[in-house]
């Protein structure tokens, strides 16, 4: 379990550990993550590529039958109380280039957004999150790790 | 212009004072705004609603017909002091398609800054842009942006 990483930020809890792309249907969701802290605005996730990562997202045909689009791997956040009861989901939050990562790179960094619950029921009563990656397992590889940092 | 949120929070800059988002094209772009703090990570751009908005994507047309409404989406773009952009990275964010009342937050980000490192003068960056990816001709409302720290 990695505790710290490299430039020295200590590591709250590991949200994804060596999460196989390819092998992992999406989306890939995480467990409970605790975070009574929430509030404070400090809590970040950093999305780092364990392995070479390749990542991509579904891809779209235009009507001209050649045109492409590819729209890009993204995050949704879930929020719980602290019976874990479902408060809101934030859908396509963030999202991922679509691309290649080298072994040890940061391919998403954000910070857990908070303000915007005083406009959702109960939204003072948030314990727990779920971090959903949205992406096409087929046409990605590698394995990433996901951990949640105070900043 | 607004000082502080309506939580007390101190407004570093404002980026978008009550800006309409009905035009013509596919997104607005902000002003310069310096962010010699940046590698702090503490940066945070709130999008509020000033009155009621209205804010769609892009809309596609797809093989047989059908259609693909895409989220609006945010991004930003980094420059050096004298204006080199240094990285652009679009869809940081992406806003829900639909409408906000006035006063409701749109979207919060922070501006990232760890995954600079990765990119050659990462420690210059001193300036930002910020980008909204949206369909103007089907947008109504104005919005605020400011940038605070956090």
């Amino acid at each position: 379990m990695d505790n710290i990483l490299r430039d020295g930020t200590q590591i709250d809890q590991t949200v994804f550990k060596d999460l196989d792309l390819n092998l992992t249907a999406s989306p890939a969701v995480s467990d409970f993550i605790i975070v009574p802290a929430l509030y404070t605005g400090n809590l970040h996730i950093e999305l780092m590529s364990k392995t070479q990562c390749t990542i991509h997202g579904e891809v779209l045909t235009l009507e001209d039958e050649e045109t492409t689009v590819e729209i890009e791997p993204y995050v949704d956040i879930e929020y719980f109380d602290r019976e874990k009861n479902f408060l809101f989901r934030l859908k396509k939050y963030i999202n991922i280039p679509i691309g290649i990562y080298s072994a040890g790179t940061i391919m998403s960094e954000f910070s857990l957004p908070f303000k915007f619950l005083k406009n959702i029921e109960n939204g003072n009563k948030v314990s727990h999150i779920k971090i959903k990656l949205n992406y096409v397992n087929d046409t990605s590889s590698g394995k990433l790790n996901a951990y949640l940092i105070w900043r | 212009m607004a000082y502080s949120l309506p939580d007390g929070t101190k407004i570093d800059q404002v980026i978008w004072d009550n800006t309409d988002l009905y035009g013509i094209g596919m997104g607005i772009m902000s002003n310069y705004f310096p962010v010699p703090a940046i590698h702090t990570g503490r940066l945070k751009i709130l999008i509020y609603a000033k009155n009621n908005v209205i804010i769609y994507g892009e809309r596609l047309t797809l093989d047989g017909g059908r259609t693909r409404e895409l989220y609006p989406y945010c991004g930003i773009y980094y420059f050096d002091k004298n204006y080199n952009e240094l990285l652009n990275k679009n869809y940081i964010s992406s806003i829900k398609n639909g409408s906000y009342g006035a006063g409701k937050i749109i979207t919060e980000f922070n501006i990232p800054n760890r995954l600079l490192k990765e990119i050659i003068n990462w420690n210059k960056i001193y300036y930002c842009r910020l980008y909204i990816h949206c369909d103007k001709s089907r947008n109504s409302g104005n919005i605020s942006a400011y940038l605070i720290w956090e």
